[in-house]
């Protein structure tokens, strides 16, 4: 919880970006109440009450309305959880009771509520490091999460952003013998505009991490693990920001106990990793002029499919891709990017069949040899019908 | 299972015979042409600056990607750089009534004179026409224009994809690489890049 309490005078005359505590010269922006209001809550707090907006309801009870036409409580809960409340003060009035009740309460849910693991503020949201595992196991691999939470209705971006964007850039400070892997992206969703599409998450996903650390060479009996995050997180307007997150984790001998707080969420995230897909599932891809064809031959008939792919520049994210339904499988039309301006090897992506269930695809892209512009398609129908002769 | 790879097959030839429908401004093809109002009260026309090469850039005040060049004077400096050398520069305003971006013909004639902005025009596209005309996807894209009236170059402003205005500097500016090399009566060596950014404000855009 944090609380910044506000007193303004008519005196001042000032409006709008009036900053007072006590001292009417002195910046609101750099006292510590301020920035720990801001570390927590993610707002600033340097306005007169009157530019609060009094949005006031605590996890649906009844709304706490404007107590007087001075004076101004707004209480909201970050996405943490924590209780942010701001409470305006007209100097000019004797302080209502029911902000001092406020004032007090809030002092008090200060120490009461501590949030277990630091959590960053980001804008409109939060960011924590999260560990699996209650300690290092030496020698041993071990995962770490990166958990961002948003307001609803604000999105980040997978690995490849899509139209616009730019997806979350991590960089380690780890001690010697700590080593990051990638980053395991879940599967994304599709987000924008029909002209413009981007891909990531909305509300809350967690990165998962898998880190190792090599036996005997830390030496010591714990490890920080700290991370520079820099994220874009978008809405209607895309804000930058930038994350110091950190955990410092015991190293021990004994294999690795999961820690019950982080257990369910690690959980839930890996079941919205995608998956290999089973080896008897075959897929091709053919370079057909303006697009790539996928086919998929898994078994049974597919009537609902979406590729994303996983690098930019190589399919048109916009596009629509065409599906067409085979009893053993299906037909995916992907049209190619205008920036792909070399033939592509090969094709990776994410494949989402329905029920979400989600397959990490790479596939060699097959060109047809030799062919000029007209001949070329023919051809191509022509060795596909060959193939389902020979079948 | 024949029947099916059959109808598959004749799909594809469908697909690859019939004339595909592309929206948007190619690159090697001549450039659509458009007619609207700038900030300044004028009219424009595309085709009248035939002769001529044409710089488009797609702007949108609140967005921190065009933040990163504006701020750090490297949009002014290239406005004024090329269109002393006699470029057509039209900034184009693509952001719908209500959308991150849009302002009125006052707003943006105040905002040039406060960032030292000196385009050719800035054109004024409320209901997304040219941007949906030239597919814009991002701000700040950038389109180059030859005097042939042939896209020369469609894409990223620079190789920088982020906010970080200490990446400007080191970054190779895409616009400038295309203009110098086409004039240089080269061929022009990255006619098209994803044109990192923003997302245009259409009217349609929920992000």
């Amino acid at each position: 919880v944090a609380v910044e309490k506000v007193g303004s005078s008519e005196k001042s005359g000032k409006s709008g970006d009036g900053k007072w505590l006590g001292d009417w010269g002195k910046s609101f922006v750099e006292l510590p109440g301020a920035k720990r209001f801001l570390r927590i809550c993610g707002e600033r707090v340097f306005q007169q009450p009157q530019a609060f907006s009094l949005t006031t309801r605590i996890a649906g009870d009844k709304p706490i309305s404007r107590h007087s036409t001075d004076d101004s409580v707004a209480i909201n809960r970050n996405t943490a959880g924590a209780l942010c409340i701001k409470i305006g003060v007209h100097a000019r009035k004797p302080t209502s009771q029911l902000i001092r009740a406020f004032t007090l309460g809030g002092t008090l849910l200060l120490w009461a509520i501590s949030v277990p693991g630091t959590s960053t503020p980001i804008p409109h949201g939060t960011l924590e490091l999260v560990a699996e595992n209650q300690w290092i196991a030496e020698g041993h691999e071990f995962d770490l999460g990166l958990h961002f939470q948003l307001e609803k209705g604000w999105h980040i971006y997978w690995v490849n952003p899509g139209d616009s964007g730019e997806g979350p850039h991590v960089r380690w400070q780890l001690p010697t013998g700590i080593t990051a892997g990638e980053i395991e992206w879940p599967t994304p969703r599709r987000l924008g505009s029909p002209s413009v599409v981007d891909f990531g998450y909305e509300n809350a996903v967690m990165l998962i991490v898998p880190m190792h650390e090599e036996a005997g060479t830390t030496g010591a009996r714990e490890a920080q693990l700290s991370a520079e995050v820099a994220v874009l997180v978008c809405r209607e307007m895309c804000i930058p920001g930038k994350a110091h997150v950190s955990l410092t984790l015991p190293i021990k001998l004994q294999s690795a106990a999961r820690d019950p707080r982080t257990s369910e969420l690690f959980a839930t995230t890996r079941k919205s990793l995608p998956r290999r897909p089973p080896t008897n599932w075959k897929f091709r891809v053919d370079d057909a002029r303006g697009s790539f064809v996928l086919s998929a031959k898994l078994g049974k008939e597919i009537r609902q499919a979406m590729f994303f792919p996983l690098h930019e520049s190589q399919v048109d994210n916009a596009a629509r891709q065409e599906l067409v339904p085979e009893p053993g499988g299906f037909w995916l039309t992907l049209r190619k990017s205008d920036q792909l301006l070399r033939p592509l090897e090969r094709l990776e992506g994410v494949l989402v069949l329905p029920a979400n269930r989600a397959y990490l695809i790479d596939v060699p892209v097959r060109v047809p040899s030799t062919m000029n512009n007209y001949h070329g398609p023919v051809m191509l129908a022509a060795r596909f019908l060959e193939e389902g002769q020979l079948r | 299972m024949k029947r099916f790879t059959l109808s598959a097959a004749l799909i594809v030839l469908g697909l690859l015979t019939a004339s595909q429908v592309f929206s948007g401004a190619k690159v090697g093809e001549e450039a659509p042409d458009f007619t609207t109002t700038a900030s300044n009260g004028k009219t424009y026309r595309l085709a009248d600056y035939r002769g001529k090469y044409v710089v488009l850039e797609w702007h949108n005040n609140g967005c921190p990607y065009v933040g990163k060049q504006y701020d750090s004077g490297n949009m002014q400096r290239l406005q004024k750089e090329w269109t002393g050398r006699g470029v057509i520069w039209f900034t184009i305003l693509s952001s719908a009534p209500g959308k991150q971006g849009y302002v009125t013909a006052s707003e943006e004639n105040e905002y040039l004179a406060k960032m030292q902005a000196t385009p050719t025009a800035a054109l004024l596209d409320p209901t997304g026409k040219i941007g949906h005309l030239y597919d814009a996807k991002t701000s700040p894209q950038m389109v180059v224009i030859n005097p042939r009236g042939v896209v020369i170059y469609d894409g990223a402003i620079d190789d920088k994809p982020t906010t970080d205005l200490a990446d400007v500097p080191g970054a190779k500016n895409y616009v400038t690489l295309a203009l110098e090399q086409s004039m240089a009566g080269n061929q022009v060596e990255k006619p098209t890049t994803r044109p990192y950014g923003c997302s245009v404000k259409y009217a349609d855009s929920k992000h």
